[in-house]
């Protein structure tokens, strides 16, 4: 009854809108490839994930999903759940991408068809999705590295043998758990946890925050040999005054795991994750907290700003200032207090973290300044640090923080005029004003227009700005990792310390700062 | 091929290599088969010989894909044949080509429908297997050929209702969608719900029994069907979206709205995922929102417009944003209502008409927030900006008309605002609303007044608000000649021609007459015709009552329902439900309503079907190779299910591994996979502490799954308390 049908990748920016990929689960499609890229483009541009195209016969369900440069569509005729369909197509995508290695472009496509067709075949059984797990698929079909070598390593050389090498290479058993792959070996064994944090922020023109949220994610890379298992311990921050016994599971919010992660050992204790990891990368979890629990809660972040509009002598002018404060960050490692990550297993601790300095540094301070349309050129601006571009409707403005004038605060200013855009019912306007304005005193309709220009300018002011950073080393809801322990499983040999590293990197994804 | 040419001719020399002793080459042929086999009927039939001989390969990657392959090739002569490959399939001693078989059936069926009873047969074979592997691909496979062969289901309800935390997130999928309609198909909805419900899960059953036990008719859930809303929660936190939507849908279908706060995190938490899934998340909150809006009113924050989302996105969150408004504290409908006027000076005219309307269906919920939202919209009113202006008034008008009485002020206020506002619906707008309270207390209110100042400036007026003046002054006169002849039908000619001089040298009746002596000559025609119509409507002064009828009758209350208003009725999850079109989506069904009691299966299906499963499962645990192990996965051990791993030794929590020796007994005949051999080399030494420590976490781990136990046989022991109720 619902079933993916096929799928279709184009290549968006190629001159002529050229198909890279077309694979069908079913039987050929009633609608061919580039009249359904031909209705795709007929919406305009934000276009939701999924479309009703009622004019083909039958009428076609189109799911859609853009990916650096391409273009996925995949059609249904007749009722299916859409996430399941647009899930699908991420997992096709990260798939794709953990096999030809990022960024997934057209012609890495089109230098591996044998493997992509395999992949897809694999990945939907007759449109049902079927092993999507990236372990589970290494297992049944070779990476291109792999086979590459191996048809190297034997050209020339009788079909017998190629046989046989590809059959020692290629395992006949299929892992027990579904997202592990089998016999996995590793000449170091190491680990790596990365937990990254996207803020996303509202603050009100007062300057009252409304809203903050730092969405989580644990990525994590196991090189593991064998079958480990593992057990991974957050703290929660003693920022938010925690009481003893509170566990960061009232911190971290609606978290979401891998499938490998029990989550009875969750709920029973929670803050501790266990696990036996698939091997490679992978998300562990992802969750959420909110940095404003309560009302009266400051939040605290590295970069503010200050911004003021309808400024100067014409009220045409507005201008941002920046303030980047390290000062307030306490650093994510524990510095002496708390046990450092690693030192209980007695592991060194990777040079990412460790080495370089126990400092946060800020990096990538980014203002994005939405234009609003009546907005026809920036006048006479100036800018105190950093460079800026102006292109379309929006003015990028870059702060460099590091290198020679790297200070723990420091501070920036923007500053422009506008010119606006003579519209047409402006002119409309205008000429009301005058016909309005014509029995009665020139002078009123002086003022008259002058308020109008005023109220025009008002207009063309900037309604927000937008701060991007990151942080390494840093994270915005104090959450970190305890430890990392093997605390069972097999196939690792008895002495055999694996290299274990922690990072912790914030980025704002978006503060939208009002005025 | 990949690109879309057509291949075909090069059919028979790949189809050669079907007998490739390589396992890449043999895929790649393989999809070349799938892809081209039907229109080369006789040349495929070739290669059949060939996969039929992969059935038997040692390897079960290479069973597995013969299945899938034969299968897929539609051709219908070898219809027979693959029913045969099926059957093996089913019986083979792999989950994964068990697997495989599952997925083959509706294949099956669609080559040869009379294969329908043979293939049914198999699935329930299939669906009572111990592998949640194999039992997920079944669903699947029911879905697709069968979805209304419920029976088939009740022997393996609870089961699968246990296994559904251990499967993958697809399958999951799949057993989610098929339980919603089995269970609107299998419990009956009793009338009488229970008021309270049990706060914990490890609440519900002992409430039950208790309730049970003492008296046999309150009222309450299946317990069955609370099994499934109880295995539900711990899959809000599967990392798959479509799964957090398909039990959003169970809870919102099946369960008593109590459930859904469960729920409201998981869903608003959606939003921090991309937009096509926060689109679709979105959606779904909507349309729970539109009948039960209270559970998300903790989570307004997590809806503020951002300004980077597109179109579809924000019109979704301020509908959210006004759907849970009278169901917040005073400090969030403040910043709900900060949020929309904010929104409304935006410059994205789009943006601003949708936050104006959000003020106004704010303000429809109640008396006390449509007081604070006119505030809001008044102060619209002044700015410069049209749209805002334009899109305010007419919100403002549905406010007002909604409760006449209390905004008279209101009015006035807006009649000043005549002076400045450009914008030519706007002024429409007001003038209307002027005309329409043009008769409160008996005259003494602007509208007169009003008419005044604007028939000065008629001729620069838009055609819009042209028309509006005329329709004002037509108000007016009616109104006034109401007054002046309190009882029009009573006493007609009496006053004689005096009163009737008097009336006309009235100002009003002067304004009026001048406003229609401008539009007579206006260039618009339609205005001339309307002017005309009014003209004649009250040319007599004496008779007022079909103008009145016709000018003055009471307006009905315009409501501005939620812009997805409908889309609660359509199945939460589906496509349907994100386009919001019910009956043109092919395929689109319905949920089937609650059944009735006196039709609803008896509950003993699925007991017997129990117990049953429980007296087969030593053989079928003989053929599921490692699933037992594996069948905790999740939920449990630390599976390290390969065989020769389950040795008698281990811990006898699951019920599978109570059957002893049987995986070892079957050591012999299972292909021995490289992982074993490698795995016994390393890890003989190993093995006993590990094993040991297992055996710790795992007591401890498998708590859950020990306690569904339990509840399932508490479960059956009432039922048979109760001697089964039918």
């Amino acid at each position: 009854m619902s079933a993916i049908e096929a799928l279709y990748i184009f290549d968006r920016f190629a001159p002529t809108p050229t198909i890279v990929l077309q694979h069908e689960w079913r039987s050929r499609s009633p609608t061919s490839p580039t009249s359904l890229l031909a209705h795709y483009n007929a919406h305009l541009a934000p276009r939701p994930a999924l479309l009703y195209v009622p004019t083909t016969t039958p009428p076609t369900l189109l799911f859609s999903f853009e990916h650096n440069n391409l273009l996925l569509l995949s059609p249904a005729t007749s009722e299916i759940e859409p996430l399941l369909v647009l899930e699908f197509l991420h997992r096709v995508v990260d798939v794709l991408e953990d096999y030809l290695g990022p960024p997934l472009i057209a012609s890495k496509i089109e230098g591996s068809y044998d493997i992509v067709a395999q992949l897809l075949c694999e990945m939907a059984d007759d449109g049902i999705p079927f092993t999507t797990e990236p372990n589970a698929l290494r297992d049944l079909v070779l990476p291109p590295s792999l086979i590459g070598k191996l048809f190297g390593s034997v050209t020339g050389l009788p079909g017998n043998s190629l046989s046989s090498i590809s059959g020692s290479t290629h395992t006949n058993a299929i892992s027990t758990i579904p997202w592990r792959r089998a016999n996995v070996k590793h000449t170091n064994n190491e680990l790596y946890v990365d937990v990254i944090e996207l803020i996303t922020a509202t603050i009100a023109p007062s300057g009252r925050p409304l809203s903050a949220r730092a969405n989580g994610t644990i990525a994590f890379t196991s090189k593991l040999s064998g079958v480990p298992d593992l057990l991974l311990t957050l703290q929660a921050p003693n920022s938010h005054k925690q009481k003893l016994g509170e566990k960061p599971n009232s911190i971290l919010q609606y978290p979401v795991f891998h499938p490998c992660v029990r989550l009875s050992r969750w709920r029973d204790h929670p803050g501790e994750l266990s696990f036996v990891p698939p091997d490679g990368k992978f998300v562990l979890a992802s969750y959420e907290v909110n940095l404003l629990p309560s009302a009266k809660q400051q939040l605290q972040l590295p970069v503010t700003i200050d911004m003021k509009t309808a400024i100067g002598p014409d009220e045409d002018e507005f201008e941002v200032r920046v303030f980047v404060n390290t000062t307030s960050l306490t650093p994510a490692v524990g510095n002496g207090s708390s046990p450092a990550f690693g030192s209980r297993s007695g592991a060194t601790r990777s040079p990412a973290f460790g080495g370089s300095s126990n400092v946060p540094v800020v990096e990538e301070v980014a203002i994005t300044i939405p234009l609003p349309p009546a907005v026809k050129t920036l006048v006479a601006t100036r800018c105190s640090r950093g460079e800026f571009h102006h292109e379309g409707r929006e003015v990028l403005w870059k702060i460099p923080t590091t290198g020679s004038g790297a200070a723990p605060s420091s501070t920036a200013t923007f500053r422009t005029g506008v010119q606006i855009r003579a519209m047409a019912d402006d002119d409309d306007d205008d000429e009301e004003e005058d016909e309005v304005g014509e029995g009665e005193e020139k002078k009123d309709a002086g003022t008259r227009k002058a308020s109008a220009r005023k109220r025009r300018f008002k207009m063309a002011m900037p309604r927000c700005a937008i701060v991007n950073f990151s942080v390494k080393g840093w994270l915005a809801s104090g959450v970190r990792v305890d430890s990392v322990k093997i605390v069972g499983g097999r196939g690792m040999g008895e002495g055999v310390k694996p290299y274990k590293g922690v990072k912790y990197i914030t980025r704002a994804g978006g503060i939208e700062v009002r005025c | 091929m990949s690109r879309g040419t057509d291949c075909s001719e090069f059919f028979a020399d790949v189809v050669k290599n079907v007998a490739s002793p390589t396992l890449e080459i043999k895929k790649l042929v393989y999809i070349y088969l799938l892809r081209y086999a039907e229109s080369e009927p006789d040349l495929a039939l070739l290669s059949i010989n060939t996969i039929q001989k992969a059935l038997n390969d040692q390897n079960q990657v290479v069973r597995a894909m013969a299945i899938r392959v034969m299968s897929g090739i539609r051709v219908p002569v070898i219809s027979q044949i693959v029913a045969l490959a099926v059957k093996r399939g089913v019986t083979d001693m792999s989950a994964y080509v068990r697997k495989c078989a599952a997925l083959a059936i509706p294949k099956c069926y669609k080559l040869d429908p009379t294969t329908m009873l043979q293939l049914t047969e198999h699935l329930s074979t299939l669906l009572g297997d111990k592998s949640y592997y194999v039992v997920g691909a079944a669903v699947m496979a029911f879905l697709e050929m069968c979805p209304d062969r419920y029976d088939l289901i009740h022997p393996h309800y609870r089961s699968l209702v246990k296994m559904l935390i251990d499967m993958d997130e697809w399958a999951q999928l799949a057993v989610l969608r098929l339980l919603t309609g089995y269970a609107r198909k299998s419990f009956p909805l009793k009338k009488r719900r229970r008021k309270k419900v049990a706060n914990g899960d490890a609440g519900f059953y002992s409430d039950e029994e208790a309730e049970i036990e003492s008296a046999g008719k309150v009222d309450m859930l299946d317990p069955d069907l609370e099994l499934l809303l109880a295995a539900c929660p711990p899959l809000l936190q599967s990392r798959n979206s479509a799964v957090i939507v398909a039990v959003a849908r169970v809870y919102r279908h099946l369960a008593p709205p109590e459930y859904l706060t469960k729920l409201a995190g998981p869903l608003a938490s959606l939003l921090r995922t991309e937009v096509d899934k926060q689109h679709i998340a979105l959606i779904s909150i909507v349309s729970i929102a539109l009948e039960y809006p209270q559970p998300f009113s903790a989570f307004a924050t997590h809806f503020l417009v951002h300004h980077l989302d597109p179109p579809h996105i924000w019109r979704l969150k301020l509908e959210v944003l006004t759907l849970i408004f009278p169901f917040v504290d005073t400090h969030t409908k403040n910043l709900i209502l900060s949020e929309l006027e904010y929104f409304a000076q935006g410059y994205d005219k789009e943006l601003v008409k949708e936050a104006v309307r959000a003020i106004g269906r704010c303000a429809q919920s109640e008396t006390r927030n449509a007081v604070r939202c006119l505030r809001v919209l008044l102060r619209q009113v002044e700015s410069s900006d049209e749209t805002l202006v334009a899109e305010s008034l007419t919100v403002i008008r549905h406010i007002i008309q909604q409760k006449p009485t209390a905004h008279s002020k209101t009015v006035i206020r807006l009649a000043k605002a005549l002076d400045t506002t450009t914008n030519p619906t706007a002024r429409a707008s007001i003038i209307w609303l002027v005309g329409e309270f043009s008769g409160m207390d008996d005259g003494n209110n602007v509208a007169a007044d009003t008419l005044r100042i604007l028939a000065k400036d008629f001729p620069s007026e838009s055609d819009q608000a042209k028309q509006q003046i005329v329709l004002l002054a037509a108000k007016v006169y009616a109104h006034h000649l109401n007054r002046i002849r309190p009882s029009p039908s009573g006493q007609d000619d009496t006053n004689g021609s005096d009163s009737e001089d008097e009336a006309r040298s009235h100002p009003i009746a002067l304004l009026f007459s001048y406003i229609l002596l401008l539009a007579r000559y206006d260039m618009s025609y339609d205005l001339r015709d309307r002017a005309r119509l009014y003209k004649s409507l009250l040319a007599n002064p004496s008779s007022t009552q079909l103008a009145t009828l016709f000018l003055l009758a009471p307006k009905p209350t315009p409501q501005a329902p939620s812009p997805s208003y409908g889309r609660q009725d359509l199945t939460l999850g589906s496509a349907a439900m994100v386009l919001g079109k019910n009956e043109s989506i092919r395929g689109y069904e319905p949920l089937p309503d609650w059944i009735s009691i006196s039709r609803a299966p008896s509950p003993s299906l699925r007991e017997s079907a129990a117990t049953e499963g429980n007296t087969s499962k030593g053989t079928l645990a003989a053929i599921a190779i490692g699933s037992g192990t594996k069948g905790s996965a999740r939920s449990g051990s630390p599976a390290f299910g390969s065989p020769a791993f389950g040795s008698p030794k281990f811990p006898q929590l699951d019920e599978t591994r109570e059957t002893g020796p049987a995986p070892s007994k079957f050591n012999g005949k299972v292909e021995t996979s490289l992982e074993d051999f490698l795995a016994s080399d390393d890890d003989s030494e190993e093995e006993e502490e590990e094993e040991e420590e297992e055996e710790e976490t795992e007591e401890e781990e498998s708590e859950e799954e020990d306690d569904d136990d339990d509840a399932d046989d508490e479960d059956e022991e009432d039922a048979k308390l109760l001697g089964g109720p039918k």
